[in-house]
């Protein structure tokens, strides 16, 4: 409870007649310190019981609308609060906060005003956030004054909603050679039969097996007692390891391919969610990993995958780098001491293994190393990065496949990035061209499916345009 | 309703600095009886002095009104038992007139009436025993720490202190 310049005031009135009385002998004076003091203890209990009853029946709705939004798109915070008639005595004032990286887009501080006898009121702060993220906003402020105008107190108090800002996305195009692909993060079976609902096989009974499996359609079809086998189904581990290097940030357009890169992402952790499949995280940076989240598939484990992904900026080359465990490989050629014949047959070879060896010196390689490694098989392998580096890219899918691991290879086209309006249409074509065949490539590996990931807009533009130019000769 | 515009109130609160003219009755009545005692006391002085103290009590916040009323019952060189009880309750009254008709006002005025008891008979009591000025000053001290109480007992309700020794 604090005093306000009223309260003062009257209390300075008291403590002349106290001066008085002391100094001038004047016994009257004390009904001037008596006097006041009665009134100042009498006001403050009943401001403390006010308070204390208003802050029992308060109400306080607090909601976003939407409470998921974009970076840039307006979104709105209502904030109603209501009171009985019995705690209407005290006069109110409530103001959101905001957390830092949300702004209001009102020039005016919002808040609402509730005088002695108004029971309800609202006020919608409409809000703008400049980056993404997850905000969570501070309860509002509730601050009091009593009837009498002699005392405040401020409360914080009501719910703290969340606002998740993504990026802007405007259109995600997900596909093959420009044609949406809307299977890529559906159901999934484990090659292995178990329970499940779709037929794997129809085979004779084998006696001591349980009555129960005996599928007796196909035993009275038959003549001979069958039994239907399923397609188990599982829970699957999906390894997402994202590339957030430099080059992801690096775009002549007002959108960078770490954009799609992390809508993609987000996409694949929406799908385990779905699937409630073990989710782990790998974030590559250009000095190696960043972050590692182990795999989990509670609420909690999705948030931080989440969070983590609403959080990736490119990096620079001053992150943390974590090396590889290196083992020194001992080539044939090196056992040969002196040159021979057989060193200098065996030299070529020598130069390809010394190109493998710095091929996984690079940091995305690296992490597919380590994130293949260290999970072990059974899992789904989903890499998300751009086609920057062809050679390593597939290096990366290769070292990704060893030991039967299915990949999932998620490919943002740089092209789609380095001309601001696909002026010359023809070299940007031929550079997507380039890209299909790249992921064509990597597309029939038979463990892996390649998709693109490319803002749909631009990718239309793109062939639409070289569609037309390439009829116009034709038309002629 | 925003902060823009100005929320209506159906008790006006007492400005104590600020002049406007009042138009309550208990206000009203009790600067009349005050400046009476004081014109009963001081003759044609306390007329004058009592007309003063009526017409800044009626532009004034209570406190200020009150402060007035008790500073001319201060002019009389003696003591009337009697007058001056009548003055200083009709002064009272003057400062708790805010609470009348106030939604919490009748808790106000209870607590007020109750606790003008216990200190009125306690300051009398304590007259008989201790001097002007201690007496004084140990009502001026209890009033502070009563004040000092009310506001921990309100910061411990409302949970605006922590239980943790950090």
């Amino acid at each position: 409870m604090q005093a306000t310049r009223q309260f003062w005031a009257t209390a300075a009135i008291g403590l002349l007649f106290s001066l008085l009385a002391i100094g001038g002998d004047q016994p009257v004076a004390l009904i001037g310190v008596a006097g006041i003091g009665v009134w100042l203890i009498a006001t403050s209990w009943t401001a403390v019981r006010s308070f204390q009853h208003l802050d029992e029946t308060l109400e306080i709705e607090y909601a976003l609308d939407p409470s998921t939004t974009y970076v840039d798109t307006p979104a709105t915070v209502s904030l109603t609060v209501t009171r009985p008639e019995g705690s209407a005595s005290t006069r109110m004032q409530v103001s959101p906060r905001l957390p830092a990286g949300l702004r209001r887009t009102t020039e005016t501080a919002p808040s609402l005003t509730l005088g002695a006898g108004e029971t309800e009121a609202t006020v919608t702060v409409p809000l703008h956030a400049d980056v993404a993220g997850e905000f969570t906003l501070p309860a509002p402020t509730v601050s009091l004054t009593d009837t009498f105008e002699l005392y405040t107190e401020q409360l914080s108090r009501g719910p703290q909603p969340k606002l998740t800002v993504l990026p802007q996305t405007p259109t995600v195009h997900i596909g093959k050679g420009g044609k949406p692909y809307g299977n890529a993060f559906g159901e999934h079976s484990t090659d292995q039969p178990g329970p499940g609902i779709a037929t794997r096989d129809l085979r004779q009974y084998i006696v001591g097996e349980d009555a129960m499996n005996i599928d007796w359609k196909s035993t009275a079809r038959l003549g001979e007692p069958y039994v239907r086998e399923t397609e188990g189904e599982t829970d699957r581990h999906t390894a997402l390891l994202v590339d957030h290097r430099a080059h992801t940030g690096e775009s002549a357009t007002e959108e960078t391919p770490l954009e799609y890169i992390r809508e993609a992402a987000l996409a694949m952790t929406a799908s385990a969610v779905g699937h409630s499949d073990p989710l782990s995280l790998w974030t590559v940076g250009d000095d190696g990993l960043t972050e590692t989240l182990a795999a989990g598939s509670t609420p909690a484990a999705y948030t931080r995958v989440r969070s983590t992904l609403l959080g990736l900026t490119p990096t620079a080359s001053a992150t943390d780098h974590r090396p590889a465990p290196t083992r020194r490989i001992q080539t044939v050629i090196e056992s040969l001491d002196v040159e021979t014949p057989a060193r200098q047959t065996l030299q070529r070879y020598g130069t390809g293994a010394t190109a493998v060896k710095s091929v996984r010196e690079d940091a995305f390689v690296d992490a597919v190393y380590r994130a293949r490694t260290q999970i072990g098989a059974g899992m789904w392998l989903v890499l998300v990065t751009t086609d920057a580096d062809p050679m390593r890219l597939r290096e990366s899918i290769k070292l990704a496949t060893q030991g039967g691991t299915e990949v999932l290879v998620l490919i943002v086209p740089t092209v789609l990035f380095q001309r601001a309006h696909l002026e010359t249409i023809t070299e940007a074509y031929d550079a997507y061209t380039e890209f299909e065949q790249l992921r064509r490539e990597l597309d029939s590996h038979p463990r892996v499916t390649a998709l693109e990931v490319a803002p749909g807009d631009r990718l239309r533009t793109l062939l639409s345009v070289e569609q037309s130019e390439r009829h116009k000769p034709e038309a002629r | 309703m925003t902060a823009d515009e100005t929320p209506s109130t159906t008790a006006v609160p007492e400005r104590v600095v600020g002049l406007t003219l009042t138009r309550r009755p208990v206000r009203i009545a009790g600067m009349v009886i005050a400046a009476g005692v004081i014109a009963v006391l001081n003759g044609a002085v306390g007329l004058a002095v009592g007309g003063a103290v009526v017409a800044l009590g009626l532009i004034t916040a209570a406190p200020v009104a009150f402060g007035a009323g008790v500073a001319g019952l201060l002019i009389s060189p003696e003591i009337d038992p009697v007058l001056h009880t009548i003055g200083a309750l009709a002064l009272l009254a003057v400062l708790v007139d805010p609470a009348v008709g106030t939604p919490t006002g009748r808790r106000a005025l209870v607590a007020a009436a109750g606790i003008s008891l216990m200190i009125g008979a306690g300051t009398y009591s304590l007259l008989a025993v201790w001097s002007l000025p201690a007496v004084t000053v140990g009502l001026v001290l209890s009033v502070a720490l009563i004040m000092y109480a009310i506001h921990r007992y309100e910061r411990v309700t409302l949970g605006l202190v922590s239980d943790s020794n950090q």
